[in-house]
């Protein structure tokens, strides 16, 4: 189809009469018609007329065009006409063009966006913040009645050293709350990222908790609680690689 | 234009049998000028479509919820929020008796909207009792991470650590602390406009 709109206005240039370029589409392809145009407007009209004994439908149509000497020069305007001066066809192709600069500044618009180092880099800090918390919580949440599987959700959401920890102390850890009989859960109050180093996959993020225990009997203990974490990047998504609280008095010398 | 030419033409080839393809090329013609069009049109709109896709991804991208936050993204912009709050906060919450006026100050400059309210509510005991007591508060911020940057509002939370020294008993405790602020700038300065101390209801 974009041949057609292509191929016409080219055609046209060449002094070719209105019917050459109807040949345009009945040949069977473009190459045909520009040899067989050469050679006719070489030739006058006498060659054009023998041209007519030939057995291509095509070819007679063409040297009938040759004959009218006078409509040549009219018809050269008529295929220039038919495309810049037709309403339709000059509103289409403005169209097309409009449709096909917008799709390439949008295409373009969204390259860069995706390409983006400070989005890329917004993407992270907000996935290292998403990861951050859930991983305090599922760190601070343990029911007694469910220690294996609240102790594997530890081991998922933590790599490197304090995934170390965890494992190694886990049979431990997991008879003493069976004991205790406990259930502890967190609610994440507030978090953000004190520093991200996107290039080496570290993080590091602040996080505000409410931790609530239950003891098997009297009322659960609620305490707000100051979280450190420290996050690295593995191929499953940002983990904690460490976890600790925010240590009270540590200014103590400072004043 | 064409349309004269042809019916002088038409008794000539009349004539011989070649002329025949002449109908069906005038129909092709019409079925061409009307084909024009629609391949324009369907072009028009597989472009269009292209154009509205690409521009839906870009703005997907663009508009994702944190993608205007320049937390961190602006390393100036949220070092000097930063700074400026972690300043404001220390000197905001930290009292000394023989000298409250500075505490007073402190607030003048660096509180402003719906903050000072909250503020004076968690200021009234230490200026009520303060100079009774002999009461000095330090605040010493600890730990501060911006959560949004956005322009002129942010929001940071903020670990803090009190010492709190009576001097009437001479004893000192400390308090571990934890708020989150909204920040708002105005000429050049982080104020306060918001304080929230994170107390959830049980």
């Amino acid at each position: 189809m974009a041949r057609t709109t292509a191929d016409e206005p080219a055609a046209a240039e060449k002094t070719s009469p209105a019917e050459e370029t109807e040949a345009v589409e009945e040949t069977v392809t473009a190459e045909e018609t520009e040899t067989a145009e050469e050679t006719e407007t070489a030739d006058d009209a006498e060659s054009a007329d023998d041209a007519e004994t030939a057995e291509r439908p095509e070819a007679a149509e063409r040297s009938e065009a040759a004959e009218p000497t006078k409509a040549e020069e009219a018809a050269e305007e008529a295929p220039r006409r038919r495309w810049t001066r037709d309403p339709v066809l000059l509103t289409g192709v403005v169209l097309v063009v409009v449709a096909a600069v917008c799709a390439a500044w949008f295409g373009r618009s969204w390259y860069q966006a995706a390409h983006d180092d400070s989005l890329a880099y917004s993407r992270d800090r907000d996935a290292v913040l998403r990861a951050a918390e859930q991983g305090v919580q599922n760190l601070n949440t343990l029911d007694y009645r469910k220690v294996d599987q609240g102790l594997t959700a530890w081991e998922n959401s933590s790599t490197g050293d304090l995934r170390q920890e965890l494992v190694s102390g886990r049979a431990q850890f997991s008879t003493q709350v069976r004991q205790a009989k406990t259930i502890t859960s967190a609610r994440i109050l507030d978090g953000a990222v004190t520093e991200l180093d996107d290039h080496a996959g570290k993080a590091s993020v602040i996080v505000a908790v409410q931790i609530t225990v239950t003891p098997p009997t009297g009322t659960p203990a609620t305490k707000q609680s100051r979280m450190r974490a420290q996050l690295t990047r593995t191929a499953s998504g940002w983990k904690l690689s460490a976890l600790g609280q925010a240590p009270v008095g540590s200014t103590a010398d400072a004043g | 234009m064409r349309l004269p030419r042809i019916v002088i033409e038409r008794p000539e080839p009349a004539a011989k049998k070649p002329r025949e393809p002449r109908e069906p090329r005038e129909s092709r013609q019409i079925r061409h000028v009307r084909r024009l069009p629609a391949a324009l049109g369907l072009a028009t709109v597989l472009l269009g479509g292209l154009a509205a896709w690409f521009a839906h991804e870009a703005d997907a991208v663009r508009a994702r919820p944190g993608a205007t936050n320049v937390a961190l993204t602006d390393p100036a912009r949220t070092s000097e929020v930063t700074g400026q709050v972690t300043d404001a906060v220390n000197a905001l919450f930290s009292y000394d008796y023989t000298d409250p006026a500075k505490t007073q100050q402190a607030e003048d400059t660096l509180v402003a909207g719906k903050a000072t309210a909250e503020y004076d509510r968690m200021l009234a005991q230490v200026r009520a009792q303060g100079s009774k007591q002999k009461l000095v508060l330090t605040t010493t911020v600890t730990d501060s991470a911006v959560e949004m940057l956005d322009g002129d509002r942010a929001r940071l939370l903020i670990f803090a650590d009190q010492r709190n020294t009576r001097t009437t008993g001479k004893d000192t405790t400390y308090a571990a602390a934890m708020l989150a602020v909204d920040a708002t700038r105005a000429g050049g300065t982080w104020k306060i406009t918001g304080i929230d101390t994170l107390n959830v209801p049980r």
